[in-house]
């Protein structure tokens, strides 16, 4: 049996989102230790791709787009679409917001797919941090503009009145919920992606180096590599659309209470 | 480094394998005997793969290809860079990638020209436009280019009716006042003159009487006739 | 002993991906109905199932997720 499992599985596949840290200070001055970890630096690398994708696209100012502001654009015209028919007019003040939290959260999923690197959006503290962030500012907006008006929020219109403890009690951990899932959505597709092509490419490896016959058959998965590689990148951009389309509902809940 | 070795190692694979391909294909077609489609010869193929290798001469081709195999196998060899299961996630990646870029920038490129070109022509139609609109304006302006000695004439020309009308207004006041100077000096005429006349009819009256009373006395009455029998006598004397 | 208990857990967890696959055929199989129902909205309810889509699909993944923390931890 152990043998068995020996050469299945090999390496773990979850190993590829080890943390591991570069550099670190601190020390019993600072009290805290202070690290550069590999998902510190691809955060930052995501950053300062952000950054450097909206620098490229502003095209020195000029009015004529280039062709590198138009996918910008249209990015942005999708975001603003899906604010307008999911929010309404009074949502595009969180335009800005949620656009840079789409491009924030597509970028570092798409990062995750080239080889040899580091998806820093398959770490709960990636997706469940921002979520957790985005419920509390929800909530934060909800109350100042509803005031008291935000808690008929958990109590569906039209509920008898021997229902609506047990209502409350639902809907307010649906809405708690909400922090969890949103952020374990993103992570999970990110986690569930990785491992299916880690899995895949290791069994192929074992084809590919078992001998000429195995190389020959080991073409077929090497195709559900290249199909998978395609279906991440097309689950990149869903769950990152999903992503800002989700914080947009939460967003509609708080502004238009239903 | 390592991975743009790869790269550049698949890059230079990959033309072989199709060339491999190719050769198969032309042998099933000699066995087929239906050479319908066109053919690309090896030669033609393998020149094609040559060209698209850097440098300039076919020895510097060579030694390219040469020092890039090198490079692989020592990398591969001194275990720089080893072959595993991520090899293949990354040739799978490249491939993905690659069709990706391959399939998606012609229409990509089309779409982005067309829309790029759209918001140029709004804009120089925009431009032409405000060319157009400011050139009718000059126009319009141009045809008052006049306007100011025309402004000047009606302004002399109202100026002077102004004066006109005061003066005229002047003399009506003029007239008037001496209308209103002579009738009043009308009526002090007329009244003099009844006064006069009031008086001279006092006047008459009082001689009628005083002659009246002279008349009556006798003294008065012989020298008249004294006198007028003088004349008689002169102008009997004279007859 | 401990392996295998893992191995099998994982297996007996990756049945729940069953419910996954029925419902995104469901969800799938509502847009080529709604598709041949009414073709002019097409765009919004491909929005629209791609977010139902993306749903159903993280509830699979959690199950997935059960299977791998099962086996690896």
């Amino acid at each position: 049996m152990t043998t068995f499992i020996n050469t299945v599985f090999i390496n773990n596949p979850l190993e590829q989102f080890e943390i591991k840290e570069f550099f670190y200070m601190g020390g019993p001055l600072l009290g805290a230790k202070f690290s550069l970890t590999n998902i510190g630096l691809y955060l930052i690398i995501v950053t300062i791709l952000v950054l450097g994708m909206s620098y490229l696209s502003l095209n020195n100012n000029k009015v004529v787009p280039s062709r590198w502001s138009i996918v910008q654009e249209s990015l942005f015209g999708s975001i603003l679409n899906m604010i307008k028919s999911t929010i309404g007019g009074k949502g595009e003040a969180y335009l800005p917001f949620l656009y840079t939290i789409f491009l924030y959260v597509l970028l570092s999923n798409l990062i995750g797919l080239v080889p040899y690197s580091f998806t820093p959006s398959s770490h709960f503290v990636f997706g469940i941090g921002f979520s957790v962030a985005i419920l509390i500012g929800v909530t934060i907006l909800g109350f100042q503009t509803h005031a008291l008006k935000f808690f008929g929020l958990f109590v569906p219109a039209g509920t008898p009145l021997g229902l609506v403890p047990v209502l409350v009690m639902i809907e307010t951990i649906s809405y708690l919920a909400r922090a969890l899932s949103l952020g374990l959505r993103l992570t999970a597709n990110m986690i569930g992606g990785h491992v299916l092509l880690k899995i895949f490419s290791t069994f192929t490896w074992k084809a590919v180096i078992g001998g000429p016959i195995l190389l020959l058959i080991s073409i077929i998965p090497f195709a559900f590599i290249i199909a998978f590689t395609g279906l991440e990148i097309a689950i990149a951009f869903i769950q990152a659309y999903v992503f800002t389309m989700l914080t947009a509902s939460y967003l509609n809940d708080a502004i238009n209470l239903h | 480094m390592a991975l743009r070795l790869l790269t550049k190692s698949a890059s230079v694979a990959r033309p072989a394998l199709a060339a491999q391909r190719s050769t198969a294909s032309v042998a099933i077609r000699h066995m087929a005997t239906s050479a319908e489609e066109k053919q690309v010869s090896p030669e033609s193929k393998a020149q094609s793969i040559i060209d698209s290798l850097p440098g300039n001469s076919l020895i510097t081709k060579t030694g390219y290809v040469t020092a890039l195999a090198g490079a692989a196998t020592y990398l591969i060899s001194k275990e720089i860079y080893v072959f595993n299961e991520e090899s293949l996630v990354l040739l799978a990646f490249a491939a993905t990638f690659g069709g990706i870029v391959k399939n998606a920038r012609e229409p990509f490129n089309a779409w982005a020209d067309e829309h790029i070109n759209k918001i140029r022509t709004i804009l120089q139609k925009a431009r032409v436009d405000h060319k157009a609109a400011v050139e009718d304006r000059i126009d319009q302006v141009g045809q008052m280019k006049d306007v100011v000695d025309v402004t000047k004439a009606l302004y002399a020309l109202s100026k002077e009716t102004a004066k006109l009308e005061a003066e005229a207004f002047e003399l009506k006041q003029k007239t008037a006042m001496t209308a209103e100077v002579k009738s009043v000096l009308d009526s002090w005429v007329r009244y003099e003159t009844s006064v006069r006349e009031r008086e001279q009819s006092k006047l008459a009256a009082y001689m009628i009487e005083k002659i009246k009373a002279d008349l009556a006395d006798p003294k008065l009455q012989s020298q008249i006739l004294v006198e007028s029998i003088n004349q008689v006598e002169k102008i009997a004397n004279k007859a | 002993m401990l392996q295998s208990a893992k191995i099998i857990g994982a297996g007996l967890a990756t049945i729940g991906l069953a419910g996954a696959g029925v419902g995104i055929g469901t969800v799938f199989a509502a847009l080529v109905n709604s598709t041949a129902r009414n073709p002019s909205i097409k765009a919004q309810l491909f929005s629209y199932t791609i977010l139902g889509f993306a749903l159903t699909e993280a509830i699979g993944l959690f199950a997935l997720m059960m299977a791998f923390l099962l086996l690896y931890s």
